[in-house]
């Protein structure tokens, strides 16, 4: 095994690589940890049959494997670490002490606000579904108060209360966890730049290194995707559960201008018979409708939580010891990095 | 539609407008007068918006005819009263949102509501449908 390079640019990719990219990775799975975390009631009652599993494991493995890919990251700086000192370098994997760099704020916040100034991503997703919910229920408790018969239509409207801070925080922490893993991105190719001049493509670590990359890679690109795809699946529910409650708010809005139309023949002899009949019969069929827009925005949360079921096979792993797969360039058994703050 | 549409101030300003136009609309349909006439204009009956009876009109000459017909004349001039309060009650709510109700079919006792649920119920199946 032939070593050539240059120990001091080696080290200083790995110091790199512990910088900005790493800790991106690591904001993105606390992110992910945190802020992404949805309440199973964040639709209403209805939907949270549906929601509370499928979702939950599909932002635990994107987290897993987020977490994975940061161990990833660690490996492979130690690993650069050990191939410089073995180069003659002076640090060794467990002195090269990083200083965790200052990341720009993304202050994801439950209103989808970014309170953060200056560089701060523009993350701000707001969901109001709540007003239309509320005004739809107020229409429908006047239906209610009304024609008795409608009463069936405000209980069966109180199953999808919807939860606007909670999604909104959801969403826009699904959006900042992607900016972060996409920064770490771009972060790590820098980072990884010197090395073409201080780490020569004959060395044999290095070639270890670049057939180790490949998959790397892959899995990286893999990873990057998965925050995009819950926050897109996340935000694409809310917009048809909006379009949903749009519809049935025009219905609801149109059976209480009927209602008061045949109330107020209520004082006229012999047509207030006949107005009774029909107000409850407009009440009966609300009641219907309501349970069936109910029955609708439960399905489109189970739609959502389909599409999020399949999301923990397909998200990286991070698996980098396949046998016959990939070769580590010798960045296996070595002692963990501590972290040294500036 | 915006989110001002969903404003309560607004919300209930609307309905509140709605409840004034209604009440002016179930006033107006309460002084309706039906007339029909019949027997060449001897019989003449006027109905309420309900088509109760409210007035019955008859020439001299209808006294000289025979009871049955005069009975079949006043039937007939108070389902044409009916009728003519029917197009007057129609014309009252022409411009105002009844739920697709034909408020004359109420007043006159005539409503039939399983075609319109059938209809509002179908809708509700086909919406049931597509979310599959």
């Amino acid at each position: 095994m032939t070593i050539k390079g240059d120990p001091d640019v080696i080290i200083k990719v790995a110091k790199g690589v512990l910088a900005e990219p790493y800790a991106y990775v690591e904001r993105a799975k606390s992110t992910m940890d945190g802020p992404c975390q949805l309440p199973s009631m964040a639709f209403g009652i209805a939907p949270s049959i549906a929601l509370s599993g499928p979702y939950e494991d599909a932002r635990a493995a994107v987290a897993k494997a987020t977490g994975d890919g940061g161990e990833a990251f660690k490996s492979m700086a130690i690993g650069f670490a050990n191939v410089a000192h073995a180069m003659g370098g002076a640090d060794q994997a467990s002195t090269i002490g990083p200083s965790k760099p200052q990341l720009p704020k993304t202050d994801i916040r439950s209103d989808g606000s970014d309170s953060a100034g200056g560089e701060a991503v523009a993350l701000g997703v707001e969901v109001s579904l709540m007003i239309e919910w509320v005004a739809t229920g107020g229409v429908l408790t006047t239906c209610g108060i009304l024609a008795p018969a409608a009463i069936g239509a405000i209980v069966a409207w109180a199953l999808v209360e919807p939860d606007d801070a909670s999604l909104s925080q959801a969403i826009s922490a699904w959006m900042s966890a992607s900016s972060d893993l996409d920064s770490a991105s771009r972060y790590l190719d820098l980072a990884l730049s010197p090395l073409d001049d201080g780490w020569p493509g004959e060395d044999t670590s290095r070639q270890d290194f670049d057939k180790w990359k490949i998959p790397f890679d892959k899995d990286f690109d893999d990873l990057k995707e998965a925050p995009g795809t819950v926050g897109d699946a996340l935000g694409g529910a809310v917009e048809a559960v909006n379009e949903v409650q749009t519809d049935f708010f025009i219905l609801a809005a149109g059976t209480l201008a009927a209602i008061l139309v045949l109330t107020a023949l209520d004082a006229v002899p012999f047509v207030n018979i006949g107005a009774e009949t029909a107000k409850e019969i407009l009440g009966v069929t609300l009641s219907i409708e309501t349970g069936s827009t109910v029955v609708i925005i439960a399905g489109i949360c189970k739609d959502l939580f389909d599409a999020l079921k399949g999301l923990p096979a397909t998200a990286g792993s991070f698996e980098m010891s396949k046998p016959g797969q990939q070769k580590l360039p010798d960045f296996k058994e070595l002692p963990a990095i501590t972290w040294t703050h500036e | 539609m915006n989110s001002d549409t969903y404003d309560p101030r607004r919300l209930l300003d609307q309905i509140e407008a709605q409840v004034a136009k209604a009440k002016e609309s179930a006033a107006a349909l309460s002084a309706i007068e039906g007339w029909g006439e019949a027997a060449n204009g001897h019989v003449k009956v006027c109905v309420g918006p309900s088509g109760v009876l409210r007035k019955i009109e008859l020439d001299p000459r209808a006294m000289r005819m025979a009871s049955e017909d005069l009975a079949a004349s006043i039937v007939e001039a108070a389902q044409d009263g009916q009728r003519a309060a029917a197009v007057s009650i129609r014309e009252i709510y022409s411009t105002k949102d009844t739920g697709g109700i034909d408020i004359a079919a109420v007043a006159q006792g005539e409503y039939d509501p399983t075609q319109q649920l059938e209809q509002r119920l179908e809708k509700a199946r086909a919406a049931l449908r597509d979310a599959r």
